[in-house]
């Protein structure tokens, strides 16, 4: 199965959250496979509204049967994912 | 004596009283720093009080005192200074020291010796100076844990709020551990709108500030997060009830427990029992009690501090006020009154005089003596805080003596009555707490088996109510059961065994004289010769007491006393030539005393049909004697005393409502029944104060206990008529 990868760059926040749901939701195309990878080397900051976005496209993808990547995560963000102890939605964020 | 002396004199009765309030503080200081060792400023307090009495004992050369209490300062410096710690053998020794210094002054001030030898306290005090300083202990934190819950609005987002921002917030209060993040509101993908926030956050907050601080950091979101703050002496009940709330959460229970928060057995323990109790409120009894052990008692203190004024410093407020003696206030007092009566009789006058003018200018007189009135009186008025604050020290030795923990709750101290309320409350006050102690509540261990906390809380708590001051004494022990009550007063034969009683009546059982139910009298209480005594205390004041209880739960006694006894709203009545006040309190109603209603008069009683109730009535004349034929028509005055009981006291003449100063009987009227004081009125006439309670008795000519009511005479010729139980 193609592993198809999403690239977010910039901001993950409030501002940016609605045009980034659609970019996510290409992961949801009837071609697409069921383990999405979300790149996010390219993020330079993150939300509340941002991580809510991470995880409801984790619980969506969880939904369909599948199981979210995320791969490239920048350090600062990894350290938000572990401590609000969500780190386990995803794949890939290591402890 | 010379003048020299007398001042000095004076000079040392003002030491003395200054040197009694400073014991005061010294022993409010320790009772404190009992609770919270840390505290610094309780630690300068006392310092400071000691230093001073110990200096100007000096001034004075009472050498007992400056020796000992030179020797408590010294123990104390080390403390400050960080060298001895104040833990709870010092504070205990230090208490007892307290004692002593008060037993030298009295000593000094009486010329006896009756103060104990102070050897063993030397010895004692002479350890801790001997003592190395302690290594610095290591840094104790000494943090509040709460626990959070939040749950952030639709709309956050929108009004420009970010979650992680609120709580990176929260962590400058302390330390935020995250317990888990709640992502049960968010909707399916499709249905999903990014601007909208559906996050919810558990989360652990160690922290020193107040819970006030904590709730400032959510002042702005308000409508847009639901805020739970658990405090750190939070229990499994409170989880359960922020589970109900958020009910729609299947997990948060989980979640409690798998964070820490709860045990599982406490929460299946907690929530099976929550399924057998039918909603609103359980019973405190049957909730499990889980305390999270993270330094609760750093929390107790720092709620406490927020309720309790802090330690007194020094004297802040020296500037502000003047000390008056207490003699030369009555004296004041007394004038006033005369100035009253007088002004009175002068404003009497020129309304016969028909002068406009004269009538104008005393017009004015009696508002003008109103005012001296009211702020002659007022310059009597304590706070009752003073009065109040003297019973930690109670509370604290007699629960040590009991090997029960109790705490002591005030409330209102700031409210103010009369000086000589507040002396004659003392006892009866005493009685009740004492009660409380002693019968109220259980010792820990029984406490914790049902559920309730451990140390146990006695609450004295005053406020105004229309005109009067309301004195309540409460606890959270035992309750009182209504129907132990009952079977009691049978077995006394106090109750007939046919007899109904309500609830409200049972209680009032607890008032006949020699009633305990008391299994064991204990060197307090329970000799059954209490609650009788506080009721006519009570009510010798013109106050009422009053008892409500909940089994299980504590009990309430609740006393109304008048603002002052100086004055008197009363009801004037004549009767014969004489006239007679009736607190106005007491009167309920008046009603025409015509010769059909009146039944069953023997002498000075009889009955009337009252509505359908049997109400005794009793006539005035013949209790006082009055010679000569009564008036066709006359009239009765309905009177109800505290305690509920009434009668109808027959009149010839209604007068009115009338405020008047009070002055005392002479001794030659003491041996009057039914007499509580008298005053002169404005045409110079002088009127007697009936005793409501007294002439209700006599009324419904009660046999307990043998008594039987003889009715007073008034001067010579006083005919006794004994009445028989109709």
């Amino acid at each position: 199965m193609p592993q198809q990868v999403i690239v977010l760059d910039g901001e993950l926040t409030i501002q940016y959250a609605a045009s980034v749901k659609p970019l996510l939701a290409q992961a949801f195309s009837s071609a697409a496979p069921a383990a999405p990878v979300l790149d996010l080397s390219g993020v330079t900051e993150m939300d509340g509204a941002g991580l809510q976005l991470l995880l409801a496209f984790a619980q969506a993808v969880a939904r369909a049967g599948g199981q979210l990547t995320l791969q490239g995560v920048p350090a600062a963000l990894a350290t938000v994912l572990e401590r609000y102890r969500v780190a386990d939605q995803f794949a890939g964020v290591a402890p | 004596m010379s003048g020299l002396d007398a001042r000095f004199d004076d000079a040392l009765l003002l030491f003395y009283s200054e040197a009694r309030d400073l014991l005061q503080q010294i022993e409010d200081a320790l009772l404190w720093l009992e609770e919270s060792p840390g505290d610094s400023e309780a630690i300068n307090a006392l310092f400071r009080a000691a230093h001073t009495i110990k200096g100007t004992a000096g001034v004075f050369n009472i050498g007992p005192v400056v020796s000992f209490t030179h020797q408590v300062e010294s123990v104390l410096e080390r403390v400050r200074q960080g060298q001895v710690p104040f833990d709870a053998t010092l504070g205990a020794l230090m208490l007892t020291c307290c004692d002593q210094i008060a037993a030298l002054l009295a000593d000094a001030e009486q010329g006896g010796s009756a103060a104990p030898p102070a050897g063993d306290l030397l010895a004692r005090l002479a350890a801790y100076l001997e003592q190395q300083p302690p290594a610095p202990p290591a840094a104790d934190p000494r943090n509040g844990t709460w626990h959070l819950s939040l749950r952030f609005r639709d709309d956050t987002f929108r009004n420009g709020f970010d979650p992680l921002s609120v709580i990176d917030y929260l962590a400058t209060l302390g330390r935020v551990t995250i317990l888990a993040t709640i992502i049960e509101r968010l909707p399916a993908w499709d249905e999903f709108d990014p601007e909208s926030c559906f996050l919810g956050f558990e989360l652990r907050l160690e922290t020193e500030a107040m819970r006030a601080d904590i709730e400032a950091a959510f002042e702005f979101l308000a409508e847009d997060c639901v805020v739970h703050i658990l405090a750190p002496t939070r229990r499994a009940a409170d989880f359960i009830a922020l589970i109900e709330e958020l009910d729609h959460e299947q997990r948060l229970g989980e979640i409690l427990v798998g964070c820490g928060a709860l045990s599982a057995e406490a929460l299946a323990a907690a929530l099976a029992r929550q399924q057998q109790i039918p909603h609103p409120a359980p019973m405190l009894g049957e909730i499990l009690v889980d305390q999270n052990h993270v330094a609760p008692e750093v929390l107790d203190a720092a709620l406490k501090r927020q309720a309790r004024a802090p330690v007194p410093q020094g004297r802040p407020d020296a500037g502000l006020f003047v000390r008056v003696a207490a003699d030369k206030l009555d004296d004041l007092i007394n004038l006033v009154g005369e100035l009253v009566i007088c002004g009175a009789s002068a404003t009497l006058q020129a309304q016969g005089s028909r002068n406009p003018d004269l009538i104008g200018t005393t017009a004015h007189l009696g508002r003008l003596v109103d005012e001296i009135r009211n702020g002659a009186l007022a310059l009597r008025m304590v706070r009752i805080g003073e009065t109040f604050v003297r019973y930690r020290r109670v509370v604290h030795d007699i629960s040590t003596e009991l090997g029960k923990e109790v705490r002591l709750e005030i409330d209102g101290a700031d409210t103010e009555l009369d000086k000589s309320v507040v002396e004659r409350i003392g006892d009866p006050l005493m009685h009740l707490v004492r009660n409380a102690l002693d019968h109220g509540i259980e010792p820990a261990a029984q406490r914790e088996a049902r559920g309730k906390c451990a140390v146990g809380t006695i609450t004295l708590a005053a406020r105004h109510d229309s005109g009067s001051i309301v004195i309540e004494v409460g606890d959270d022990g035992r309750g009182l059961d209504g129907e132990v009550l009952l079977a009691k007063a049978r077995e006394r034969g106090q109750v007939a065994p046919g007899q109904v009683l309500s609830e409200a009546e049972k209680l009032e059982l607890i008032f006949a004289p020699g009633f305990s139910t008391a299994a064991q009298v204990t060197n307090l209480s329970g000799r059954g010769v209490g609650m009788d005594v506080v009721r006519q205390n009570i009510e010798a004041l013109r106050g009422s007491i009053k008892l409500s209880s909940v089994v299980g739960l504590g009990t309430r006694v609740e006393i109304r006393l008048p603002l002052t006894l100086a004055i008197i709203d009363g009801f004037l009545v004549k009767v014969g030539d004489g006239a007679f006040v009736i607190p106005l309190q007491a009167v309920t109603e008046c009603l025409d005393a015509n010769g059909t209603r009146l039944q069953g008069m023997a002498g000075a009683a009889g009955y009337i049909d009252l509505r359908g109730d049997v109400l005794a009535v009793l006539d005035l004349r013949a209790v006082f004697d009055v010679p000569g034929p009564a008036p066709s028509r006359r009239r009765i005055v309905v009177v109800r005393t505290g305690g509920g009981a009434m009668a109808g006291l027959m009149v010839d003449e209604l007068l009115g409502e009338y405020q008047t100063v009070i002055k005392p009987l002479g001794k030659l009227f003491r041996q009057l029944r039914g007499i509580s004081g008298s005053t002169v009125l404005g045409s110079g006439d002088v009127a007697l104060i009936l005793d409501v309670g007294v002439l209700v008795k006599m009324s419904a000519g009660q046999a307990q206990d043998g008594w039987r009511p003889r009715i007073a005479g008034m001067g010579t010729g006083a005919t006794s008529q004994e009445m028989s139980n109709g």
